[in-house]
């Protein structure tokens, strides 16, 4: 993209009206290391879309809602996804995320499946690239006995990183995300974790700007799961048949 | 600090350019977890993000909801935060809207009749906003530009940012080229952009 081409879309952009490759392919374009009015031309389209904002009447928002914020926020320190995790150092740490996940799992389950439903169904029917992976997902979403797995960061549970579509009867399953940045030099990788076994490698989740999909090979959940879990990888999946850097995992559920 | 008047005074700011070392030390204080720091993104973004979720959703409740999960995501993702792309209230104002055209179209998705309310109905049910005549007569000056705007720009932008049509949706639902589309939201924004740079000489 030229930065011409860009100076073109950047209205488009700034006002949310591009599609998410496009988007995507800007957002690139700001990262090369010379431009020609790109960023001047970033910031009046945003300073219109600021005025188009401030345009409306200001609503101030209840107290209840920075209280909600507030619960909602993990302690100081605790929040942030680890560097890295180390697979044999990291048994212990999920079999700990495990436990909290689960019981975060279960206060939330009694209101949250059909909101995960609805939110599942909205990403899946926005992705494109993967169809095969995308019907699998519709047809997941359309069994009742289909159930939803948040994945969250190993330190803090509240925080969901994807979401996986599990049919523990059929042994079928799909992570779909719309929070993960895509990155050129690295890829995310689904892994099954199963007892005290070495996890397995599963498919490799890609898409545009944060929303991808992967489908999880029945194969690898014949035997069952403890877990599924969501890691960062060099380019084309690990390199070792071990996760690199755990990013979120989230307990499988049982059949 | 929710009054209107300092809301508005700060988006001048940022439109000229002041506060973006500002908003780059605010952004990294939030990422090494300081709470005060988003307590303080918080007031100067909220009321203009609750009125674009309200603007969206056409309910408060889902509205407020929205602005929830938008901070909690700010949170997690201030260390993403490029001061060089905008202001920190418009970046968190596009995640506000984002999140908000997310249960929008989770709505859709379910066949939901879509409930619209006037905006005074969706307003009703939370705290008045107090806003100072000054502060009133701005946001009406940027209003009635907004008004003045050739309605074909106008529809445009508000399709795209409000109701979350991409260019291509935008293009069919109004029977024009998309090269119209782009031309109509880039003239709009220009119009708009000026506004507020006039606003802020």
């Amino acid at each position: 993209m030229t930065c011409a081409e860009f100076k073109e879309a950047v209205a488009l952009y700034a006002a949310g009206a591009l599609p998410p490759t496009e988007a995507a392919q800007l957002e690139a374009h700001l990262e090369g290391p010379r431009h020609e009015g790109c960023f001047e031309a970033l910031r009046e389209a945003l300073r219109g879309v600021e005025a188009l904002a401030a345009s409306l009447p200001p609503a101030r928002p209840r107290d209840e809602v920075w209280r909600n914020i507030e619960k909602r926020l993990s302690p100081r320190g605790g929040r942030r996804v680890p560097a890295s995790v180390a697979l044999a150092a990291s048994a212990a740490a999920v079999a700990i995320a495990l436990s909290w996940l689960v019981s975060a799992r279960a206060r939330r389950q009694s209101d949250d499946a059909a909101r995960q439903r609805e939110l599942c169904l909205e990403q899946v029917r926005s992705l494109t690239g993967d169809e095969e992976a995308q019907r699998e997902a519709l047809s997941l979403l359309a069994s009742p006995s289909s159930q939803f797995v948040t994945l969250a960061a190993p330190s803090d549970a509240t925080q969901p990183l994807a979401r996986a579509i599990v049919d523990p009867r059929t042994h079928r399953a799909v992570v779909v995300s719309t929070v993960l940045q895509p990155r050129s030099d690295r890829d995310y990788q689904v892994w099954v974790i199963r007892g005290q076994e070495p996890p397995r490698p599963g498919a490799l989740l890609r898409g545009a700007r944060g929303t991808a999909l992967a489908q999880v090979a029945p194969a690898l959940l014949e035997r069952g799961a403890d877990a599924i879990a969501l890691s960062l990888e060099p380019p084309g999946g690990s390199p070792n048949g071990k996760p690199t850097q755990v990013l979120a995992v989230g307990p499988f559920p049982k059949s | 600090m929710y009054g209107s008047e300092a809301m508005f005074l700060w988006l001048l700011a940022t439109a000229a350019g002041g506060r973006g070392r500002d908003d780059a030390t605010l952004l990294r204080r939030i990422a090494a977890g300081d709470q005060g720091s988003l307590r303080t993104l918080y007031e100067r973004a909220a009321p203009v993000a609750l009125a674009v979720a309200v603007r969206i959703l056409g309910s408060r409740g889902e509205a407020e909801e929205a602005v929830q999960d938008a901070f909690v995501q700010a949170w997690q993702r201030a260390e993403t935060y490029d001061e060089r792309r905008g202001p920190a209230v418009g970046w968190v104002t596009s995640i506000v809207r984002s999140r908000a055209l997310d249960r929008l179209r989770a709505r859709a998705s379910l066949g939901r009749t879509a409930q619209a309310m006037s905006d005074a109905g969706a307003l009703a049910g939370g705290p008045a906003q107090m806003e100072s005549v000054e502060g009133r007569q701005r946001r009406l000056r940027v209003h009635e530009a907004l008004c003045q705007l050739p309605e074909e720009q106008r529809a445009s932008l508000e399709l795209a940012y409000f109701a979350g049509l991409t260019q291509k949706e935008i293009a069919e639902s109004t029977a024009v080229p998309i090269g119209t589309v782009k031309t109509r939201c880039r003239l709009a924004l220009q119009k708009l952009a000026s506004i507020l740079e006039e606003e802020g000489s």
